[in-house]
């Protein structure tokens, strides 16, 4: 090997595995930086909540001098005037001394791992030195339910009520190590190092990309990085579940005595997107537990002597999985921007230059499939977490749709009889006008517009029936999916129809001669010559028809909507699937559904392939 | 004998569209008899100018074309690059990519609609053509067609250019994207019709009555006018005759697309 080696191509490479590395940092600061911002919110929500728990409303005011202000209701902006009290009625604000009081008791709560400042209206009241809110970002804070600003959340503070917005609560996170490292580096960092090192290793000793172990050092980043996301994402909830529990201390000692007998009620009202139950006796830490099938972080929290809460939230962590979209692609990118330039470092130039136009011509079609296919497959694939298909198989729906979509499919075969009977006299009298007329005749059905197609045998249905005094066979349970069929058999006939004459006339007339001079009937050429000759378009033909069959939805749509009801008579697959969401959202669901059905279409798909690529490479 | 049988079976199969025809200009009280009347008695075009108005039927035909026309352009344009790309250059790479591509083909489109639609609202594209056109621009049907027609395509002339000078881009435009027309008129009828016809995707992403497309226009008005059966028929007709009218014009390409993929269509 030479001892030279090409130093604008090292560079590179060693270039590149840093970008990647530095991308993939990136990345993980971005979701630091998330689940620290998400925390802070969260916790300055629950601050909100904890004041108008435990702050009393203020006395009755004396009688006043001039005639009371009227009330108002609805989203008032307070006045403008920073000491002002807000103009609501005094019953659902607070009483000023008792919310200074308890401001100033939450920036000295012990353990506490965030700055907190209270605003009564716009005035400021733990640091009364501090900038007063502009009365536009007070009023904004109305519409938009809380900002950031300044490394600080801001969330509204709402009335007793929760009617008017009368101030607002910053919580400022205290910077927290986000690794177990020295220095509070994540796993991250060190293996962010160890990748470029590696790949620089490769990059000028001239090591084969197995050699140098770049590619295991990339794979080591995106896991390293993965692992600080998650904990970051951990973190977040934990941090959550440790201030809040200090902040239902506080509150169970303030509570008045009355409501302290019972305090869950209260508490549980300072906490809205957690759960508080009975506890028991617990350790300080968070745990993860399971609660009815779905993880949950807990803590046990102690109110008084002898008596245990348990806080509940969901743990941030679940969702975290998908920062892995994010953080692989960039770890990846240095070990395939290395192969792409050891791989033009070698190669001539000619080659290079059509390897470069390929994929120009390549590249619209490479990117939409990627973008508008492989992405949302996979984000399909994510969606569909494996807790939704108990629950769907659960569902009596689902069994029915699958099975109407089996049974539907039942009129494939049918139509492949026609589509071939009409096939081979068509064939037969292709010459002739008669032969023309009935290939046009099958053909129009499989061209029409399929919301006609439906309306029009709806009319044909319906007409039918109208004598009979009885419901239509669309409306009858019994006859509604079989209607279905008999459209679908008049549509596909014709397109299968089509295919069949194809394969007939790529039958060498030889055979037919043959078959003649040896004396065989009509009968017996078309079993013994034709059909056979036919195999591959037959089975090409019926797996194609039954993905079809599988995939029909128009007609249900249009039609029956899934009825007649309530036996879910014509529910097909795809019809359940679209019902699921566009009625329920449930995207977990409908994706799991869709999953499921993707399968079953592939022991079909699969088969189909196989018969195409047969049939191009014999062609 | 025979051909009679032919003509028979030729006038079973037509014989419902002839009654669509045939409604669309009856009354609407007209239907109500019994027997229910095969021909109108009265003929009168007023169910046309209903439906005209009630679709609206410029609107939605304008929308249906931009629709197809610019599918149709990307799908041709997409695929025929791709499949050159396939079949005449040589690259690293070029059969895995291959094989990816064709792999796309088991994922069926309900499986694709939601992630879609989730990807089209983030984008903000709801109830726009671009959200309407962006997923459909490209199919992997295509790309195999063409890549199998210019399989089929001698490269003589090619290479004959290619020692003349050309570069790819000029044998592409100038050789042979000419030499495989019919492959490339099959595509875009096939992709045209296709998307006349597209029905899911624009009930997912559409929302106002300015931007419905025909099919779900008709499926509205069916929904409007549940009852009057010769205003849905001449809905219908309107429809669905752009499709007889392409279809006429180009049967050869029709039936030539309808074989490559062994008849697999939406329904």
């Amino acid at each position: 090997m030479s001892a030279l080696a090409p130093r604008a191509w090292a560079a590179g490479a060693a270039g590149a595995a840093a970008i990647a590395a530095a991308l993939t940092l990136g990345v993980v600061r971005v979701a630091q930086r998330h689940y620290e911002r998400a925390f802070a919110f969260r916790i300055a929500h629950t601050t909100a909540a904890y004041i108008a728990t435990v702050t009393p409303p203020p006395p009755p005011p004396p009688p006043p001098p001039a005639p009371p202000r009227s009330r108002t209701r609805g989203r008032r902006v307070p006045a403008p005037l920073p000491a002002a009290p807000p103009p609501t009625s005094p019953a659902r604000s607070y009483d000023l001394p008792s919310l200074l009081t308890q401001a100033h008791a939450l920036e000295t709560l012990p353990g506490w791992s965030s700055n907190v400042e209270v605003y009564s209206g716009t005035a400021p009241l733990v640091a009364a030195t501090a900038a007063a809110l502009s009365p536009d970002e007070l009023s904004n804070l109305a519409a938009t339910g809380g900002h950031w600003r300044d490394g600080t959340a801001l969330v509204p503070l709402t009335d007793r009520d929760g009617q008017d917005v009368v101030g607002a609560v910053a919580v400022q996170p205290r910077s927290m190590p986000h690794g177990p490292l020295p220095g509070g580096f994540g796993f991250s960092f060190p293996a962010a190092v160890i990748a470029v090192a590696a790949a620089s290793v490769i990059a000028f000793r001239q090591h084969s990309l197995r050699r140098g172990g770049y590619v295991g050092a990339a794979l080591l980043l995106a896991v390293a990085s993965y692992v600080d996301v998650r904990a970051a994402a951990r973190q977040s909830t934990d941090r959550w579940l440790f201030d809040t529990r200090r902040l239902l201390q506080e509150a169970a000692k303030r509570l008045p005595p009355p409501r302290a007998r019972n305090p869950i009620p209260d508490l549980a009202g300072i906490v809205r997107d957690g759960d508080i139950v009975a506890g028991e006796p617990g350790e300080s830490a968070a745990r993860r537990v399971r609660v009815d099938g779905e993880r949950r972080a807990v803590v046990a929290v102690l109110i008084g002597p002898q008596r245990w809460i348990e806080l509940r939230s969901a743990p941030a962590e679940i969702e975290a999985p998908r920062w892995l979209i994010g953080l692989l692609p960039a770890a990846l990118l240095g070990p395939f921007a290395i192969i792409g330039l050891r791989w033009a470092e070698r190669t001539p130039v000619r080659r290079r230059r059509e390897t470069a136009i390929a994929w120009g011509f390549l590249a619209p079609a490479t990117v939409h499939l990627v973008l508008f296919t492989a992405g949302p497959a996979l984000y399909a694939l994510y969606l569909a977490t494996l807790a939704n298909f108990p629950a769907l198989a659960r569902d009596p729906l689902t069994w029915n749709a699958f099975l109407n979509s089996a049974t539907y499919a039942l009129y494939v075969p049918v139509s492949i009889g026609l589509a071939l009977a009409a096939a081979v006299a068509i064939h037969r009298y292709r010459a002739h006008w008669s032969g023309r007329l009935l290939r046009a005749a099958f053909l129009l059905p499989y061209v029409a517009s399929v919301v006609a197609v439906a309306l029009l045998w709806q009319a044909i249905y319906r007409a039918g029936s109208l004598g009979l005094g009885r419901a239509d066979w669309l409306s009858n349970p019994r006859t509604a999916l079989a209607a279905l069929m008999l459209m679908s058999l008049w549509v596909h006939a014709g397109g299968q129809m089509l295919v069949f004459l194809a394969g007939l006339q790529s039958i060498p007339q030889s055979c037919f001669d043959a078959a003649r001079v040896d004396g065989a009937s009509a009968w017996q050429t078309f079993r013994r010559v034709t059909l056979p000759m036919l195999r591959p378009v037959t089975w090409l033909v019926s797996l194609t028809g039954v993905l079809g069959a599988l995939q029909m939805f128009t007609l249900v749509a249009v039609l029956t909507q899934g009825g007649p009801f309530p036996l879910h008579a014509t529910d097909v697959a795809v019809h359940r699937i679209y019902r699921t969401a566009v009625g329920a959202q449930a995207w977990g669901m409908t994706s799991a559904l869709a999953l499921i059905l993707a399968v079953i279409l592939l022991l079909f798909r699969w088969p189909q392939l196989q018969v195409l690529r047969r049939e191009a490479r014999r062609a | 004998m025979r051909k009679t049988l032919l003509v028979g079976a030729a006038i079973v199969m037509i014989a419902p569209f002839l009654y669509m025809v045939s409604v669309s200009f009856m009354g609407e009280s007209e239907l109500l008899r019994w027997p229910p009347p095969l021909f109108p008695t009265s003929p009168t075009t007023a169910n046309y100018a209903a439906a005209i108005a009630a679709l609206p039927f410029n609107r939605v035909l304008l929308n249906t074309a931009v629709l197809a026309g610019c599918v149709m352009i990307g799908q041709v344009l997409t695929s025929a690059a791709a499949g050159y790309a396939f079949v005449r250059l040589k690259f690293p790479g070029r059969d895995g990519t291959f094989r990816l591509m064709t792999l796309a083909l088991i994922l069926p489109t309900i499986f694709l609609v939601i992630p879609r639609y989730l990807m089209i609202e983030a984008l903000g594209w709801i109830d726009t053509f671009p959200g309407l056109i962006s997923t459909e621009l490209v199919s992997v049907w295509g790309i195999l067609f063409m890549r199998h027609a210019f399989l089929m395509q001698p490269r003589d002339i090619e290479d004959a250019a290619r020692l003349d000078g050309a570069g790819e881009w000029t044998l592409f435009w100038q050789v042979t994207l000419p030499l495989a027309r019919p492959a490339v008129t099959a595509l875009a009828v096939l992709a045209f019709m296709d998307q006349w016809r597209n029905f899911l995707w624009p009930l997912m992403v559409t929302r106002s009555a300015r931007m419905e497309v025909a099919e779900v226009a008709l499926a509205r008005l069916h929904g409007d006018y549940a009852a009057n059966v010769p205003y849905q028929m001449a809905a219908a007709v309107l429809v669905s005759l752009p499709l007889f009218l392409v279809c006429l014009i180009a049967s050869r390409s029709v039936m030539a697309g309808v074989r490559f993929t062994g008849a697999d269509a939406r329904l």
